[in-house]
């Protein structure tokens, strides 16, 4: 999947930042261009928070796309209205996403909501969660608990699927509102991820002026459905002493491990956020999470039932075909290792690749040469000088 | 491919870093993900039983094309009674041991469901011997 993170190489200084920030090693700087490797890449944006000269970039869908389409419709995650201390400012919010060109828009909390009820009623261990970031650490690091991750989909393709099928007879677009980068991922543009249901995802950061500036006192109509929007928020989360709750990607890196290591039998669900506090720490939000933490205790709220709403995914994934037999791969390691031995092992990334392992694969694929190597160079350099 | 790796006598602060190592290893080779999470388990365990009740030992890893072996050897005491031992819930771990949340007395017993060959050699006041070997089929 193509990662939402942009290079932009007229303010790139080449300088490693971002190489050294990627938690996945998907980063290799050739020639002065920043590659990130997209069967590796999670979305984090470590990179582009680390990278001084913001030459790395995420954005959404333009706001001229919803004239594209004769029915557009605007889903809004619960994570947006934890920023909210009242139900009338919600209510003038939608009016005003409204007013921008959609005939509808939706709140996301009944389909957090079913996929929520879902999650509780499957086998355990369970590990739940809305957060792609989290999908995709499982996914490319931890395949071994990839059965345990949650049958639910994404709350936003719960909700297109069930427009899609409720308003058969329309021209729909669906736009998502993405509260952080990785989200941009989950719609057909502008990342090309035709996979999934919505049309469009749109960068909450990018539009909010736009937003801003239809607010009046006019009012739209909204019901959220309590358990939906509670689970958008860690701090809401519903409480239970078998749920282990974890929020920033170090966490869970954490908990995933021990988890293999089958460590943490006390638990039947892992709950595991990428952002600080859950989705209100999303990177396209413009409150602060530390403040909105206890919103939600002013926001009135609906129980309901969700009885037509599949919250499961019948997507089928392609797993990465592995062309090389075992006995291959266990021969391309042991090269790997060997041409290892001959280089430094300072890790030191200064060759564009995040580390002497990373450079040694290169090496014995012949995408790189021992040249890329800078400490080698100068060792060379001084032998011929002498 | 044989790697080796050393295990210090009631070093709790790097429990499970061997087997991290381990399964880092086995991820980078692609081995099917059952048959990582099973090694996984089992190393853990019988580096943890190393950490607590030996004097510190080695671990060898031996990757072949259709196998993959471990032993782990240590240095002594040895094991009094292997079939004891091999009991679910028994256990002789310290009180430290316990205190860092080791020593349910279920190690062995784990390990043997896990590995598709077990063998343990042992007895008193001589070191001990657990081998354990898993099939590699894609």
């Amino acid at each position: 999947m193509k990662p939402t993170i942009i290079f932009t190489k007229a303010k790139c200084e080449a300088c490693i930042a971002c190489l050294k920030a990627c938690p996945m090693n998907a980063i290799v700087i050739d020639n002065g261009r920043v590659k990130i490797e997209a069967n590796r890449c999670i979305n984090c944006i470590h990179c582009l928070e680390k990278c001084p000269d913001h030459a790395l970039i995420t954005h959404g869908s333009s706001l001229d796309t919803i004239k594209d389409y004769a029915y557009p419709i605007c889903l809004v995650p619960s994570s947006l209205l934890h920023h909210y201390q009242n139900n009338d400012d919600i209510k003038k919010l939608f009016a005003a996403i409204k007013k921008l060109g959609f005939k509808e828009v939706i709140s996301l909390s009944a389909f957090e909501a079913a996929a929520y009820h879902y999650f509780q009623t499957e086998s355990k261990p369970r590990i739940a969660s809305f957060c792609p970031v989290v999908k995709r650490v499982v996914k490319y690091d931890y395949p071994t608990l990839l059965e345990y991750l949650s049958k639910t989909d994404y709350p936003s393709e719960i909700a297109a699927s069930y427009l899609r099928h409720k308003r058969k007879d329309k021209d729909l677009g669906i736009f998502l509102l993405a509260e952080c980068s990785a989200k941009l991922s989950l719609a057909k543009h502008p990342y090309e991820n035709y996979q999934y249901e919505v049309d469009h995802a749109l960068a909450i950061r990018d539009i909010f002026p736009a937003i801003k500036a239809c607010l009046s006192d006019e009012s739209l109509d909204v019901v959220i459905n309590q358990d939906g929007f509670y689970s958008a928020n860690m701090a809401s989360y519903p409480k239970c002493e078998r749920y282990l709750l974890g929020d920033g990607l170090e966490k869970a890196f954490d908990v995933l491990e021990k988890l293999e290591f089958k460590r943490l039998e006390k638990f039947d669900h892992y709950v595991l956020f990428a952002c600080f506090n859950g989705c209100p720490g999303g990177d396209l939000l413009w409150g602060n999470p530390y403040s909105c933490q206890n919103n939600y205790r002013y926001i009135m709220t609906e129980r309901m039932e969700d009885k037509d709403i599949d919250p499961l995914n019948p997507r089928v994934e392609k797993d990465e075909v592995i062309k090389a037999t075992f006995k291959e791969r266990i021969a391309f390691f042991e090269e790997v290792s060997k041409v290892l031995k001959t280089l430094p092992g300072y890790d030191c990334a200064a060759c564009g690749y995040p580390g002497c392992r990373y450079l040694a694969e290169a090496i014995v694929k012949k995408e790189a040469s021992r040249d890329h190597c800078r400490l080698l160079k100068t060792e060379d350099k001084i032998d011929e000088d002498k | 491919m044989i790697k080796t790796f050393e295990v210090k006598s009631q070093d709790f602060q790097s429990a499970g870093q061997v087997s991290s190592a381990i399964k880092k290893l086995l991820k980078q080779l692609a081995v099917p993900a059952d048959i990582i999470r099973r090694i996984a388990v089992a190393s853990y365990e019988a580096e943890i039983n190393m950490i607590i009740h030996s004097l510190g030992g080695t671990i060898v890893l031996d990757i072949e094309d259709d196998n993959i072996a471990l032993t782990f050897q240590d240095e002594g005491p040895g094991i009094k009674d292997i079939d004891l031992a091999m009991q679910p819930g028994y256990s002789t771990a310290s009180a430290k041991a316990r205190e860092f949340g080791f020593g349910a007395g279920m190690g062995l017993c784990n390990i043997k469901r896990m590995a598709d060959y077990f063998h343990i050699s042992s007895k008193e006041n001589s070191p001990t011997v657990l081998s354990i070997g898993f099939k590699v089929i894609e």
